[in-house]
């Protein structure tokens, strides 16, 4: 108005934007679909801050001992969803000491006090006991989905609490957890009037479980669409159930061996035929190869394909795959050998993600013909390849250039040859080059574990290249303090370093203890730490919290040991909850 | 902890052994003193055998904790998975001729009498349109266990049962 060339003045009765009521703001962040999009939004200003922590719904908190469970329950007073993780990563291969800590009972307790609303609970490697799951049935009335993943420390009866207590559930999701059986049929305490899963995985529970109750819960759940079975269920039963759950969607099929009978083939075929919207297929399988041929039907729709528990092997294998145009996901035992990585690459451009994961990791002697190949031929050919986890015995510098060079797009990429120390197998040259390539190529890689023989040379590229890496798992590699030096000074976005049987010491740490602070958490095992510099960095830097485990050694009274004495495994995380209180014997806080 | 005579390699954070007899020799461990470590201090690592015949380095290594990198859930479920066979004869009352049955190939009492009830097809048991999925149940079948008494199968876990039974027979 006016003017050309003078800007409108706002009205004089509009507020300025940043005198806006919260409400206002509220709305604004809920368009804000990442929790960092919205850390960042609150970091900016008061008002900003209390707009946005009233009004998160979800809240994920990567590490239960960075603060404490009143402290996200003052914070953020309207979540409904909250997923907690608790051991650190290398807890899933056995290092990690038991009873390390990690009890989701103060965060349940938390919960049930502060989150009566509260209708999502998810946790990861940590501890959950049957009053927790008891709890949870009691405190949350209109309670949705339970995910517990690589948890342990309850039993059937704590499901039986959740079955007859939650009457909204949608999800029930188990996950590669411990659970004891108490032979309780908790399956039947899901009263008859209830009808709202949608998700039901139990996969990971080891005892019988009730078919015929299965069945009918089945068949009156008409929202089901994600069922996994354990191994109590065998394959004509996985039939009838399939018969009752046409709409399904994802499926993991309980265990799948059997003697090939015809009659049963014939079952399947038609079971399946019938689940027009199947688009993610796993489970156990020991399956006989001559049953595949019953899956054809949904070969074609599949997105997501877990095979990693199957010990089928041959041209059976390598057909079904060869069929599965569409996969996005594929996860398989090195039974599949290059041969049969071939034909993925040649039927499956789709393909976003591929694990390779080891038939028989203990024993030395090469019985697979997966080598270096199958991987180029994968990362040749599929355009849309971004996350690779790759298990094999063999690798060149050659085939890792080839390979990022082909796939720049990996956001993750993780290899895993599994001798130590090995070489290049032509040129008996560290693979420090070709890690490098890959580093160098790949600008938006998040993640990456490295493997085979390699000097402080690959770290000095991973240091100055890798920009966007969050997650780093370094094993018998390095030959002295640079390499630590290399990573801890560079990697700008690094959140997690966990490494193992390295030459690291102490100077690497801590001439960059703070570089630890913007880290959410730093493991380091069978390296060459003292005990002098973690107490040292304990001093330097009072928000880290320096775990010292010498567990090999039994209960370890730190203040009776020297300076000098060597630390067998350290674990240190950013905190603002203080150190924790619930260490066992063998864990010190220094 | 092994009981391993060895020597360890020089490193900047021990002092080097020069007496292995004076190291056992010194049995209260004494970690303070400089140029002695304790029996624990000095098992602690890996080290170089005193005695090697070749089969300490290479081939057979102790096996490193926690590698190669695989969960545990897939180490438990592989263990499973290449279980040795365990063949336990069957015996159908008033049948001349019995079968063999790998009980390693099932996971639960159901998956046992649902094999049973193939093997062994009676007229009634036919029928496998039953979507109640109790087709076989009315298969009475016992087993002879560990002490050789014969006992009705179904009572104790499946996995307790796996390991103890020697055959089974059903009654006709």
């Amino acid at each position: 108005m006016g003017r050309g060339g003078s800007r409108a003045s706002p009205a004089a009765a509009a507020p300025p934007w940043h005198a806006l009521p919260d409400e206002v703001w509220e709305h604004a962040f809920s368009f804000l679909p990442a929790d960092s999009d919205r850390g960042a939004a609150a970091a900016s200003c008061r008002s900003w801050l209390r707009a946005e922590r009233r009004s998160r719904r979800r809240l994920a908190v990567a590490n239960c001992y960075a603060a404490s469970p009143q402290d996200a329950v003052d914070r953020f007073p309207s979540v409904r969803a909250v997923e907690v993780k608790g051991k650190p990563h290398f807890a899933d291969f056995g290092l990690v000491p038991p009873a390390w800590g990690a009890a989701a009972a103060p965060w349940v307790e938390a919960a049930a006090d502060g989150w009566p609303l509260l209708e999502e609970l998810s946790f990861k490697r940590m501890v959950v006991t049957d009053d927790c799951l008891e709890i949870i049935a009691a405190s949350f009335r209109n309670f949705q989905v339970l995910r517990l993943v690589s948890c342990e420390g309850f039993s059937t009866a704590g499901l039986s609490a959740i079955a007859s207590g939650c009457r909204n559930l949608r999800e029930l999701d188990l996950q590669e957890n411990e659970i004891e059986d108490c032979s309780i049929q908790w399956l039947n305490l899901f009263p008859e009037s209830f009808t709202s899963l949608v998700t039901l995985n139990f996969s990971c529970l080891e005892g019988d479980v009730n078919i015929t109750v299965l069945d009918r819960l089945v068949t009156r759940c008409h929202n089901l669409k994600t069922l996994k079975l354990n191994n109590a269920i065998p394959l004509d039963k996985l039939a009838n159930l399939l018969r009752k759950a046409p709409q399904i969607v994802e499926l993991g099929t309980g265990k799948f061996s059997a003697d090939y009978h015809l009659d049963l083939f014939l079952k399947l075929e038609s079971a399946f035929s019938g689940c027009k919207s199947l688009r993610r297929l796993s489970g156990a399988w020991d399956a006989v190869p001559e049953y595949l041929p019953a899956f054809y039907c949904v070969c074609e729709g599949l997105t997501s394909l877990n095979l990693s528990y199957a010990t089928v092997r041959g041209p059976e294998l390598i057909k079904f795959i060869g069929r599965c145009k569409n996969l996005q996901l594929l996860w398989v035992m090195d039974l599949i050998e290059d041969r049969g990585l071939a034909v993925v690459a040649s039927s499956c451009n789709k393909l976003q993600e591929l694990r390779v994961f080891p038939s028989a990791p203990f024993d030395a002697a090469e019985q697979v013909s997966l080598t270096e190949r199958g991987l180029v031929d994968v990362s040749a050919s599929c355009p849309m390849l971004e996350s690779v986890l790759y298990f094999c015995r063999r690798m060149t510098n050659e085939a890792l250039i080839t390979i990022a060079k082909n796939r720049p797009n990996f956001t993750c990429f993780r290899l895993c040859i599994l001798e130590p120390h090995t070489p290049d197998y032509i040129t008996h040259q560290p693979l420090d080059v070709g890690f490098s390539a890959i580093v160098e190529s790949c600008k938006g890689l998040r993640r990456l574990s490295v493997s085979g023989l390699l000097t402080d040379n690959v770290f000095k590229s991973i240091g100055a290249h890798a920009d966007r890496l969050e997650m780093l798992s370094i094993a018998f590699a390095g030959n002295s303090d640079l390499g630590l030096h290399y990573i801890l000074s560079g990697c700008k976005s690094l959140k997690k370093l966990e490494i193992r049987d390295c030459p690291f010491g102490d100077k690497p740490l801590l001439a960059n203890a703070a570089k630890l602070e913007t880290m959410r958490s730093l493991w380091m095992s069978s390296c060459s730490l003292t005990l002098g510099a973690c107490r040292q960095l304990a001093r330097k830097m009072p928000r880290l919290s320096v775990e010292v485990m010498n567990y090999s050694r039994g209960a370890c009274p730190l203040d009776s040991l020297t300076d000098e004495s060597p630390i067998e495994t350290i674990y240190v995380y950013r905190t603002i909850a203080g150190p924790r209180s619930d260490t066992p014997a063998c864990v010190q806080i220094v | 902890m092994e009981l391993e005579l060895a020597l360890a390699p020089p490193n900047a954070h021990r002092p080097v052994i020069s007496h292995l007899a004076d190291e056992l020799s010194s049995s209260s461990s004494d970690s303070s003193s400089r140029g002695k470590r304790g029996f624990g201090e000095a098992f602690q690592d890996a080290t170089l055998p005193l005695f090697d015949d070749g089969s300490s380095c290479g081939g057979n290594k102790k096996p490193l904790v926690g590698w190669p990198p695989v969960s545990s859930a897939r180490s438990r479920a592989r263990g499973g998975g290449c279980a040795a066979a365990n063949y336990v004869k069957v015996k159908k009352e008033g049948d001349a001729i019995g079968r063999k049955v790998d009980l390693s190939l099932h996971a639960s009492y159901d998956d046992l009498l649902a094999t049973l009830g193939r093997m062994f097809p009676t007229t009634s048991n036919q029928d496998d349109n039953n979507e109640t999925g109790s087709s076989t149940s009315h298969l009475v079948v016992t087993y002879e266990d560990g002490e050789g008494d014969w006992m009705l199968v179904g009572d104790v876990p499946w996995d307790d049962f796996a390991r103890s039974v020697k055959r089974l027979k059903i009654l006709g």
